[in-house]
């Protein structure tokens, strides 16, 4: 695979399979994919962004208990904003918000943010890295999102605020319902790897 | 010796100081989205309609004491959520238990009936949240 060439970064779900439980339970719209996804990728970068300060400033015993705590704050500030921007689409996220506080890319980026080195061996910043990495994983939460609500129930919806956000009705019938469930989502998730994939492996015979 | 003890000191200051900003910082938002979701709630009844008289808190949820045309009764605000639809009901019982009106506030499915008791139907958990509500309303009858 490319993720040994130099500046690559791999796709966080698609290619490390990062968070993806909580991330086919969540995304079954395609607002519900961009709220989460978008969740994720704040929490993930204020705690990429944090925790070199830590690691500077707090001894060793203290690093675990604060960013945990840290990313708890983040996870429930980021929930009560939701449900008074949208409580319709906080009520269909339900516990996945508080779960933000260990999804799988904030405790990377926490793995990744106490190395000792805050600088790659090609000398870019870790904390690029970490940026990229949660703008892919907001990407593929909408592209999981939106690809299930369109194809399982014909419908997209928006992540506009108040009660009820607005859908767009594209087909009068559910196509595809099963795509809405949770063994429709990781049947997606597995096209989606294998087209990932493939396209990683095109690219890598094109520039050989 | 003196200054390890010291240096132990000032982590376990630094520490409490920290967590104690976090609870803190917490509480003040939390207080902040109850006072926002307890006025989106009266909002949501008085839409019902029912004008909204009293809130009251009880450990199991909040209620509000309503009165309509039909006399005075109690109204909670409940959401449910399924695989391709969630929705946040208001609903209005009688001080018995006895549901009086229902009604959708928000939605975010276009598949949801617009019928509110259908919409209970299609959405799997709905029926034990409608029993929650109702467990709370009855809750603040007592109380009262």
């Amino acid at each position: 695979m490319n993720e040994n060439q130099e500046g690559f970064i791999p796709n966080p779900v698609l290619s490390g399979l990062v968070g993806i439980c909580p991330l086919i339970a969540a995304s079954k719209s395609l607002a519900e994919g961009i709220v989460y996804g978008l969740g994720t990728a704040v929490c993930a970068l204020v705690l990429g962004a944090v925790s070199p300060v830590i690691r500077a400033k707090l001894p060793d015993r203290l690093r675990a208990p604060a960013t945990l705590g840290l990313s708890a704050f983040l996870a429930l500030s980021y929930g009560f904003a939701l449900k008074a921007y949208s409580p319709a689409i906080a009520a269909g996220l339900w516990l996945y918000i508080p779960l933000l506080a260990v999804s799988g890319l904030s405790l990377s980026v926490l793995r990744r943010g106490s190395a000792k080195n805050r600088f790659r061996a090609d000398g870019r910043s870790r904390q690029i890295d970490v940026a990229v990495e949660a703008l892919l994983f907001l990407v593929t939460a909408a592209i999981v999102g939106g690809i299930r609500e369109l194809v399982g129930l014909g419908t997209l919806c928006l992540p506009t605020g108040g009660s009820s956000p607005a859908v767009l009705t594209i087909a009068d019938f559910p196509p595809l319902k099963t795509l809405v469930s949770p063994a429709g989502g990781f049947i997606l998730l597995g096209f989606l790897v294998a087209g990932y994939r493939a396209i990683l492996k095109a690219s890598r015979r094109r520039s050989q | 010796m003196i200054e390890a003890t010291r240096d132990k000191m000032r982590e376990n200051l630094i520490a409490g100081a920290a967590v104690g900003l976090l609870a803190l910082a917490l509480a003040f938002f939390a207080l902040l989205e109850g006072s926002r979701s307890a006025a989106f709630e009266a909002a949501a009844l008085r839409s019902s309609p029912a004008s909204v008289v009293t809130e009251v808190n009880l450990p199991s949820g909040r209620a509000f004491k309503v009165a309509d045309a039909s006399g005075s009764g109690y109204g909670v605000v409940f959401s449910a959520a399924s695989e391709d639809a969630s929705a946040i009901f208001a609903a209005v019982f009688a001080p018995s238990g006895e549901l009086r009106k229902l009604k959708i506030v928000g939605s975010c499915s276009s598949r949801l009936p617009e019928s509110a008791n259908e919409a209970l139907d299609s959405i799997a958990g709905a029926h034990s949240a409608l029993e929650q509500a109702k467990g709370i309303a009855m809750a603040a009858a007592e109380a009262e």
